[in-house]
């Protein structure tokens, strides 16, 4: 016999929540707004164009000090980050300045090369120009468009059009929720962190999706119900699947978060909190717009209300 | 609940397929019959290697053609008899004053140029469409030429490939210091040969005639060179360039074909006495005084450089000109040692998700759970061998695609088990519950997988590199997912249930 008991027979009112849930996704949506108006996206070197490095330091190096040597160049913004266990590995970021000439990027490097000193191990060097960052943003906002234009189309001819729009903005308003972590605590906003928005947006479309799929099996089946109860009904029916997914998928995130090293870890923290996030919003957001949007019953299933089919 | 013998055959047959492909990844044996021998590749970040990419500078090199082009413009206006007032090229076009606009026009069609008049000027454009025929054949024949150099430079495998539309990415796994690939790279490689007519002190404040050209001198930083405009010969000439070695003066030689050779002895002979001087990419490299006619085409370039750049000019001259001048945007290097932890991350990550969510599983369904753990594992295993087979590449944000698409795969599998228990709620008898639980989540696991999927497409089309990476890892695993949850945990089952037949399945472990 499993261990995990689950109560099954669930019946919360989601839909008397629905108020407060639209405002609470109201303020995150708005507030990111703010946020990210007041006090900008932390874009990170893959975007702005700068330098990446990795070392391994033969003695552990003082970082104050190191900072301030590298700050002298005037390279740009410098950034210091011990990674891993160990207090010999950094990783130097420097944003390229405005001012800075892309020529210069060879003579650049050579001269943080040589700040550094020597007992350095070049773990990775990177150097990214500016014009490579503005096309990533290009692909990022392709990619979010086209892929919220398929879904909405796939979910319109499978569903109806209520309901990919409500899925659409669900999304929509996670994404800007994950943006609101990345601002407000000034993560760098890189390759990865598009792959974890897009990531967490495909997973709370897959939980947006079974319910769903559940709201239009049973408005066909039980057609003595309100859309309300319908809705209560389907949330609760597919609940214990919604809990033991999410709990699922976050084990493994948090493998990929404790032991998968520092960069996987950097970029499984966003998916963790968007999978947070994307249940919520399914829950509580998705389901009740399908009501905002005027979603009603079929007649056709009105008519055969007298015969139910089970 | 029924398997036909077909059916089971299929599922053993994708199965061990799918472990004979993924094995080869693990073993590092080379005895493996060919079919076999398929793995997938390391990404840069876990191999160590380095990443750099090019920008193909085509403005430059545009507005250089449109300055070439002015001398034969005017000669050809001259044999038109249309006067000129002004010819000046600025910028993407040529401008020019003249009174016969109509005659203009025809005149310089043999150009591809197109005249619009704008008052008392006329410009000279390029038909757009055609620039942008002519830019995508600069771009490719960059590519030939940045293979050959590369090839010559003996580094293995590279990996070279166009990207957007004035854009070059060159992979070099393995490679720790692309210090002498940039250095290959960095110079378009660009010969003539022209005729000196002075050497002039950098510092001279003499104003030189705009009939000449005046040129840094390599082996002699401190006076200019003033040549004579007219191109004698070009880099296209050249039919074999061996570097000297063993000699004194390092440096090359270059043999020139037929035509060339008949040009150079026309040069030599009529040009005793004067210093011939060899430009490449705007430097004078070397001028030579012309002492005797020289009836075959061979000429050398020494002095002023080492071994290595010797070598360097021998791979640039002999690998022809870049048709437009290359500029490094980016570039990623990765040492060996961070690979290495990259890939011990990597397998920590899917090891140990697999390892939380199956204990998870467990706890949650019991035996039913365990179906579904080895699901799960051959979700893995299949995902390694479509890798492999597709010959993909495996990139760090792939291998968090992998770990992901664990926890996302079990989600199949919850599906059908909560709908399984729900019918069982309902009464329904337990053989029907798990036929009717299978069914009934089916429509529900194609819609929600297929949504994922369309995202992890349009991430496919527009990503660069490591994106595409991740939603190569992430389609497939979906894909698999939906196998081994629909077909390989109801076989099992239905396995199960074939073993408890003599009993009486009173209720399920689930």
């Amino acid at each position: 016999m499993a261990l995990l008991k689950f109560n099954f027979d669930w019946s919360f009112n989601f839909m008397r929540y629905k108020t407060v849930a639209f405002v609470i996704s109201a303020i995150i949506f708005l507030g990111t707004l703010t946020v990210i108006g007041v006090k900008g996206i932390n874009y990170g070197v893959d975007f702005k164009g700068g330098y990446v490095l990795e070392t391994r330091f033969d003695k552990t190096p003082s970082l104050q000090e190191l900072r301030h040597k590298l700050e002298k160049l005037n390279v740009g913004q410098v950034s210091i980050q011990q990674i891993g266990a160990s207090n010999r590995d950094l990783m130097i970021k420097m944003e390229r300045d405005e001012k800075s000439k892309e020529e210069n990027t060879q003579q650049n490097l050579d001269k943080i090369k040589t700040t550094l000193g020597d007992g350095v191990e070049y773990r990775k060097i990177e150097t990214v120009g500016p014009k490579a960052g503005s096309e990533l943003t290009k692909m990022a906002t392709l990619a979010v468009v086209f892929a919220l234009l398929g879904i909405l189309i796939y979910v319109a001819i499978r569903f109806d059009w209520q309901y990919a729009v409500s899925a659409v903005l669900t999304q929509l308003n996670d994404c800007v929720a994950i943006l609101s972590l990345f601002s407000v605590f000034g993560l760098d906003f890189n390759e990865s962190a598009i792959i974890a928005l897009l990531t967490t947006a495909g997973y709370s479309m897959n939980d947006t999706i079974v319910i769903f799929d559940r709201i239009r099996e049973n408005v066909a089946k039980k057609s003595k119900l309100s859309m309300v109860e319908i809705i209560n009904l389907s949330i609760n029916e597919t609940l214990s699947r919604t809990i033991l997914t999410v709990v699922a998928t976050l084990m493994a995130l948090f493998a990929m978060y404790f032991f998968g090293g520092a960069v996987i870890a950097e970029f499984s923290l966003p998916i963790i909190v968007g999978i947070l996030v994307g249940t919520f919003s399914s829950i509580f957001v998705s389901a009740p717009l399908l009501l905002v949007f005027g979603f009603k019953k079929p007649k056709s299933v009105a008519v055969n209300s007298n015969a139910p089919k089970e | 609940m029924q398997f036909s013998r077909f059916k089971i055959f299929w599922i053993f047959f994708v199965c061990i397929l799918g472990i004979m492909f993924a094995l080869p990844n693990f073993v590092s044996t080379n005895k493996l019959p060919s079919f076999l021998n398929h793995r997938f590749n390391l990404g840069l970040e876990l191999q160590g290697g380095s990443y750099l990419q090019l920008f193909v500078d085509l403005e430059s090199a545009y507005q250089e053609e449109m300055q070439a082009l002015i001398p034969d413009i005017k000669k050809q206006l001259r044999k038109d008899k249309i006067t000129l007032s002004e010819i000046k090229s600025t910028g993407n076009e040529i401008t020019l004053k003249t009174e016969q606009f109509d005659e203009l026009k025809k005149s310089v069609a043999v150009f591809n140029l197109t005249a619009v008049q704008d008052k008392n000027k006329i410009h000279l454009l390029q038909d757009p469409a055609k620039k942008e025929e002519r830019n995508a054949k600069k771009v490719d024949q960059c590519i030939e030429v940045v293979k050959r150099r590369i090839d010559e430079s003996g580094t293995k495998e590279p990996s070279i490939y166009k990207q957007g539309k004035d854009r070059i990415v060159v992979q070099l796994a393995g490679v720790q210091n692309p210090e002498e690939v940039k250095k290959l790279l960095g110079q378009t490689g660009r010969l003539t040969f022209k005729l000196l007519k002075e050497l002039i002190p950098v510092e001279s404040k003499h104003t030189i005639s705009p009939i000449y050209d005046i040129v840094p001198f390599k082996e002699d930083p401190k006076h200019l060179c003033v040549l004579e405009k007219e191109v004698l010969l070009t880099g296209d000439v050249l039919e074999k360039v061996k570097a000297l070695q063993g000699q004194a003066l390092p440096g090359v030689v270059l043999e020139m074909n037929t035509i060339g050779g008949r040009k150079f002895s026309d040069i030599t002979l009529h040009n005793i006495n004067r210093q011939l001087a060899i430009v490449i990419d705007g430097m004078v490299v070397s001028a030579p005084k012309i002492t005797q006619h020289i009836p075959i085409g061979v000429a050398s370039i020494s002095g002023s450089m080492t071994i290595q750049d010797a070598t360097r000019l021998k791979t640039i001259l002999s690998s022809g000109s870049l048709p437009a001048p290359l500029k490094i945007i980016e570039e990623r290097t990765v040492g060996p040692s961070l690979g290495m932890d990259a890939i011990a991350d990597g397998k920590n990550a899917v090891l140990l998700s697999f390892a939380f969510v199956s204990v998870f599983m467990f706890a949650a369904y019991s035996l039913f759970g365990l179906f579904a753990c080895v699901s799960l594992l051959f979700n893995l295993v299949l995902t390694f061998a479509a890798l492999s087979l597709l010959g993909a590449t495996l990139t760090l944000p792939g291998i968090a695609g992998l770990a992901l698409t664990v926890g996302m795969a079990v989600d199949a599998n919850v599906l059908i088990y909560e709908r399984i228990k729900e019918e069982l709620r309902h009464g329904l008898k337990t053989m029907r519950a798990i036929v009717s639980g299978f069914e009934r989540s089916m429509a529900t696991i194609l819609d929600a997988n297929l949504t994922t999927l369309i995202g992890a497409a349009a991430l496919f089309e527009f990503g660069s590199g490591s994106v595409k990476g991740f939603a190569v890892t992430l389609m497939i695993g979906i894909v698999i997912s939906m196998f081994t949850a629909l077909t390989l945990t109801y076989y099992q089952i239905y396995l199960y249930t074939l073993y408890t037949k003599n009993r009486k399945l009173e209720s399920l472990p689930i």
